[in-house]
C-alpha cells in the first residue's frame, strides 16, 4: 500500500490518513439526537443513496487510486464533483479524519487531468474568464452599487460584497452599505473589484484560487489597514489575515459600541435562523444571532444544530444535479417553517433557496436585508 | 446460465438498480474488521422485502453468491465480500413500520440506524433492549445478524435476547416470518410459540441462512434518571468475584451498560496520578431506572464493591466513563489509538471468572507481538461477560503483520475458555473446530441454502 505517489502528489498527501479510517460509517450516514445530527450527507439524503457519493466514498476511492487500482476517472469526477462541500463528513468523523479535504485533493487530481464534468468545466471557465462562477460579464459587477454614494478617495471601511452578493443578491449589498452609512462610516469599495477564489478553491482548482487571492490581496494593500466588511461567507477563508469581518460582525460591534442605533418599525417578525454550512460554529454565525438577540427580535430556532443538511447551493451540486439541489432547498425550507422569515447568514445560500421558493414558503433575508426592512437606523451623535 | 452478475441482473430485474463501476463498489469492499478486502462484481441498494426476494431468487438461479451489508459497522468481516458476487445493501430498506405500544413491540427494517430509532421512540417515553455502541450508524439489522452488544446488556444479555421475531427471505426467495408472526394475520407479541423458534436461525447467522428483512423488538421503558459510578480494584481476580456477586445478586438489573478496563487503560486516563495509586482493575456502571430504586442498588453495590476490596473510584468516572456516556460514544473510547490506526477487534463471551485469563491474554500478545498496541476490554452481561481483545494496527504498513497474531490471539482465547462471539469471517477457523456444532451448522445450511450462495464464508460455511 502507497505512503507516496508522485503522479497523485495531492492525493499523497492524505495517504496515512486514508488506511487510519475505522470504517464506522458516521460520514455516510448517522442519527445521533444528542449531538442534534439528523443525517449527514446531503448528496446520499437528497440525491442518491450510494455510498460513493459520502465520505467514506472519496476515502475508498483515494486509496484505490494511489494504489494504483483501475478506476473510470469520468465515473470518480461525477462523484467528486457532486458533492456539496458542506463539510458534515469531517464534523461527524469522531477520529478527525478530513473526508472533504480528500475530495477536494480529488478534485484537484481530476482537473490537473482534465476530468471535469462538463458543467463544472462551464463554472471553471466562467471564473477564469468573467472572474465569477455566474457566467456574468466582468463589467456587471459593479450594477450593485449604482447609485450609492461610494467614498472611493478616503474611505473609513471598504465594503466587499463577493460574487454572490455582487451578482445573485445585488439587494443584500446595497443593504449591507445602507447600514453601514447609516452609522456614519464612509464606505469604500474597488473599482475593479476581484474575485477572491473562494469558488475556484471549491471546484479544486487550487492554482486559480491562490491567484485570485494574491490579485484581491494585492488590491487591498492600496487601502492598507483599512476595514474590511464583507458579505460573502464563502469569502471567508481567503480573506485570512487581512483586517476583514463579515457585514453581521461588523454590525454587532457597531451596536455594542453605541456607533450604530437601531429603533424597530412596529414589532419585527419572528424569525427562523439558517447559518449555512460556510457560517457553521463561526464568529459570522454567532454575530448574526447576537445582533437579532439584542435588537429584541425573536427566534423560533436559538439552538441551531450544528450539523444540518447543507442546503444545496454549495460545491458541484447546483451545477452537476440542479434537480437534487432543488431538493434540498425545498426540505431546508420546509425544516425552517415555523417562522414567517428566515434569516440566513449565508448570502450564497439564500439566492439559492430564494430561487427554490413558492407561494406560502417563509420570507427570506440577509441581516442586512432584514435590519434596512424592520429598523430605522441613526449613527451616534 | 450466465454467470455474470451485472448481465442477469439487467436481463431479469430490469427494475433494479445495479451498481457495477468500481468507484461505486469499493465502498463495500471493505467494513470495521481486519478480514481481507474483497469487491463484489455488483451492488444493490434494495428498496423493498420483495426486491430482496426476487433477487436471492435470480442469484439462487445463477448461483451467484450474495454478500448483505447494513451500516457496515461490525468488526467481524461479515459484510465484506470474497471477490465477486453481488452485495445486497439493506441500508435503504430503512423505515420504522410499526411501534406498537400496546403490545410493547416494534417492528422495523433492517437498514433503520439505532440513532433514528431511540429518536423516534422518545416522544412514547420508550426505547429498545440492547443498543450497540455504533448507535449513530449501525443498522438494526446488522445487530440481529451479528449478535451486538452494548447498552442493555447487563439488564437484557445479548441483541438476540430482544429479538420479538423476524421475517427473512430464504436463498430460494421464499419469506418466512418467525414468532407470533409465523401465523398470518397474528402479529409479533410473542417469540416462542409453535415448535422450536426458527428466529435463532437468522440470529448472529451473519446472512448465511436468509436475509432479514423485517425485525421486531420488544420496548422498554426510558429510564427516569440515569448516573454512573466507577469501582476500582486492587487486581483482576477481585474484581471479577465483585462481578460474580452483582451478577448472582440481580444487582444488573439497573444497569444499562458496565465496562471492566485493565491497568493500562485505567492509566492511560489518569496520566497525573501515580501509578501504585491506581487499582489494577475497574469497573464503570452506567445505572439507570426509577430514582428510588437507582439509589437502592446504588447503595448495594457500594457495599459489595467494598466486600471485595474495591472502592469508590470517582476519578475514572469523571475523566473517561461518564464523559463517554454522556456523549453516548462508547465505540470510540479508543478513538486516541484509531488516529493513529484501525483496530482488529475480537469478541468474545466468557464466564465471569475467566476475566483474570482473558486480561493475561492481552497482556501476552503484548509481549509477543509488540508492533501493535494491545486493549483489552470486557462488557457486563446479565451472566456471563464480552470479551473484547483488540489490536490496533497501521493498516498501510502491518496489515499483513497483523493477521497472524490475530490468529493466534482467537486461538488462545479459546483455550483459556472464551467463545467466539459476532463469528463473521473473523473467527470462522474457531467455528469450524466445534465439530459436532459446526456439522449440524453445515447441515442446516445445505438445506437452507443448498447452493451456498449466501454469505460464503461466513461462520465457515
Amino acid at each position: 500500500m502507497p505512503t507516496d505517489s508522485p503522479t497523485l502528489p495531492l492525493l499523497a498527501a492524505f495517504s496515512r490518513e486514508l488506511y487510519h479510517c475505522s470504517d464506522c460509517s458516521y460520514c455516510v450516514d448517522a442519527v445521533w439526537a444528542a449531538r442534534g445530527i439528523d443525517r449527514v450527507c446531503p448528496t446520499l439524503a437528497h440525491h442518491d443513496s450510494r455510498p460513493a457519493y459520502s465520505g467514506r466514498g472519496y476515502l475508498a476511492a483515494a486509496r484505490a487510486w494511489l494504489e494504483g487500482r483501475a478506476l473510470d476517472e469520468d465515473v470518480l469526477a461525477e462523484r467528486v464533483f457532486t458533492c456539496t462541500g458542506c463539510g458534515n463528513c469531517e464534523t461527524v468523523c469522531p477520529i478527525g479524519l478530513h473526508p472533504h479535504a480528500v475530495n477536494a485533493a480529488l478534485r484537484g487530481e481530476l482537473l490537473a487531468r482534465e476530468r471535469a464534468p462538463e458543467p463544472i468545466a462551464r463554472l471553471l471557465d466562467s471564473i477564469a474568464a468573467e472572474d465569477n462562477p455566474f457566467g456574468r460579464p466582468r463589467q456587471a459587477r459593479p450594477a450593485w452599487s449604482s447609485n450609492l454614494a461610494l467614498d472611493l478617495a478616503t474611505p473609513g471601511a471598504l465594503y466587499y460584497p463577493g460574487c454572490a452578493a455582487a451578482y445573485a443578491r445585488p439587494v443584500e449589498a446595497r443593504a449591507a452599505v445602507t447600514v453601514m452609512q447609516a452609522a456614519g462610516v464612509r464606505v469604500g469599495g474597488f473599482a475593479d473589484e476581484p474575485c477572491c477564489g473562494a469558488p475556484a478553491r471549491e471546484l479544486g482548482d487550487h492554482v486559480a484560487a491562490a491567484a485570485s487571492a494574491a490579485a484581491l490581496a494585492t488590491m487591498m494593500d492600496l487601502h492598507a489597514g483599512t476595514k474590511i466588511v464583507h458579505s460573502g461567507l464563502e469569502c471567508r477563508r481567503q480573506l485570512q489575515g487581512l483586517p476583514a469581518q463579515t457585514f453581521g460582525e461588523w454590525c454587532l460591534q457597531a451596536l455594542d459600541t453605541g456607533r450604530l442605533r437601531a429603533t424597530p418599525r412596529g414589532t419585527p417578525p419572528l424569525v427562523a435562523i439558517f447559518d449555512g454550512c460556510q457560517a457553521r460554529d463561526t464568529p459570522a454565525a454567532a454575530a448574526s444571532r447576537a445582533v437579532l438577540a439584542k435588537l429584541g427580535v425573536s427566534i423560533a430556532n436559538p439552538d441551531v444544530a450544528n450539523h444540518g443538511v447543507c442546503c444545496g447551493a454549495g460545491g458541484g451540486m447546483p451545477a452537476m444535479q440542479p434537480a437534487g439541489a432543488l431538493r434540498m432547498a425545498r426540505a431546508k425550507l420546509a425544516e425552517h417553517a415555523a417562522a414567517p422569515t428566515i434569516v440566513g447568514a449565508d448570502v450564497r445560500c439564500l439566492a439559492h433557496l430564494d430561487a427554490a421558493r413558492r407561494p406560502g414558503d417563509p420570507a427570506l433575508a440577509t441581516l442586512a436585508e432584514f435590519l434596512v426592512a424592520h429598523f430605522d437606523f441613526g449613527a451616534r451623535t | 446460465m450466465s454467470t455474470d452478475v451485472s448481465d442477469w441482473l439487467a436481463a431479469e430485474l430490469p427494475g433494479v438498480t445495479v451498481l457495477t463501476t468500481s468507484v461505486d463498489l469499493f465502498p463495500y469492499e471493505r467494513d470495521a474488521s481486519v478480514v481481507p478486502r474483497g469487491i463484489p462484481e455488483a451492488a444493490v441498494q434494495v428498496r423493498s422485502p420483495e426486491e430482496v426476494a426476487a433477487l436471492l431468487a435470480r442469484a439462487n438461479a445463477h448461483r451467484t453468491p450474495v454478500y448483505v451489508r447494513g451500516g457496515g459497522t461490525m468488526y467481524a468481516g461479515g459484510a465484506v465480500p470474497r471477490a465477486g458476487g453481488l452485495v445486497i445493501d439493506v441500508s435503504t430498506l430503512d423505515r420504522l413500520l410499526e411501534v406498537d405500544v400496546a403490545r410493547g413491540v416494534v417492528v422495523v427494517e433492517p437498514g433503520m440506524k439505532f440513532g433514528a430509532l431511540l429518536a423516534a421512540l422518545e416522544p412514547y417515553g420508550l426505547t429498545v433492549g440492547v443498543v450497540p455502541v455504533t448507535a449513530p450508524a449501525a443498522t438494526v439489522g446488522g445487530a440481529a445478524s451479528a449478535h451486538a452488544l452494548g447498552t442493555g446488556s447487563p439488564r437484557n444479555q445479548s441483541f438476540a435476547d430482544e429479538v420479538v421475531g423476524l421475517e427473512a427471505v430464504l436463498a430460494d426467495g421464499r419469506v418466512i416470518r418467525t414468532g407470533t408472526a409465523a401465523v398470518a394475520g397474528a402479529g409479533w407479541f410473542q417469540r416462542y410459540a409453535m415448535g422450536p423458534d426458527l428466529t435463532g436461525l437468522f440470529l448472529g447467522g451473519d446472512a448465511t441462512l436468509g436475509v432479514i428483512t423485517k425485525v421486531a423488538l420488544w420496548l422498554h421503558p426510558l429510564p427516569e434518571r440515569r448516573t454512573t459510578v466507577c469501582f476500582g480494584f486492587p487486581d483482576a481476580v477481585r474484581g471479577a468475584h465483585f462481578v460474580l456477586a452483582l451478577q448472582n445478586a440481580a444487582l444488573t438489573r439497573h444497569v444499562w451498560y458496565g465496562a471492566g478496563y485493565e491497568a493500562l487503560t485505567i492509566r492511560a486516563r489518569l496520566p497525573a496520578a501515580g501509578a501504585d495509586a491506581l487499582p489494577r482493575f475497574c469497573l464503570g456502571l452506567d445505572l439507570g431506572g426509577e430514582h428510588a430504586l437507582v439509589d437502592h442498588d446504588l447503595e448495594k453495590l457500594h457495599t459489595l464493591a467494598r466486600q471485595h476490596g474495591g472502592r469508590d473510584f470517582p476519578e475514572f468516572d469523571a475523566a473517561y466513563f461518564r464523559t463517554l456516556r454522556e456523549q453516548q460514544s462508547w465505540w470510540y473510547s479508543f478513538a486516541g489509538y484509531f488516529a493513529r490506526s484501525r483496530c482488529a477487534l475480537m469478541m468474545s463471551s466468557l464466564p465471569t471468572d475467566r476475566l483474570p485469563a482473558l486480561l493475561a491474554t492481552v497482556d501476552r500478545q503484548r509481549g509477543r507481538w509488540p508492533h501493535f498496541t494491545w486493549g483489552g476490554a470486557v462488557v457486563l452481561c446479565r451472566r456471563g461477560l464480552h470479551g473484547a481483545v483488540i489490536a490496533f494496527y497501521d493498516e498501510a504498513t502491518q496489515w499483513e503483520a497483523v493477521q497472524p497474531a490475530v490468529a493466534a490471539c482467537g486461538r488462545e482465547l479459546v483455550e483459556i475458555g472464551c467463545v467466539p462471539y459476532k463469528s463473521g469471517k473473523l473467527w470462522a477457523a474457531e467455528v469450524e473446530r466445534c465439530g459436532a456444532y459446526h456439522g449440524a451448522l453445515r447441515d442446516l445450511k445445505a438445506r437452507l441454502d443448498p447452493q451456498g450462495i449466501l454469505s460464503p464464508g461466513n461462520l465457515g460455511l
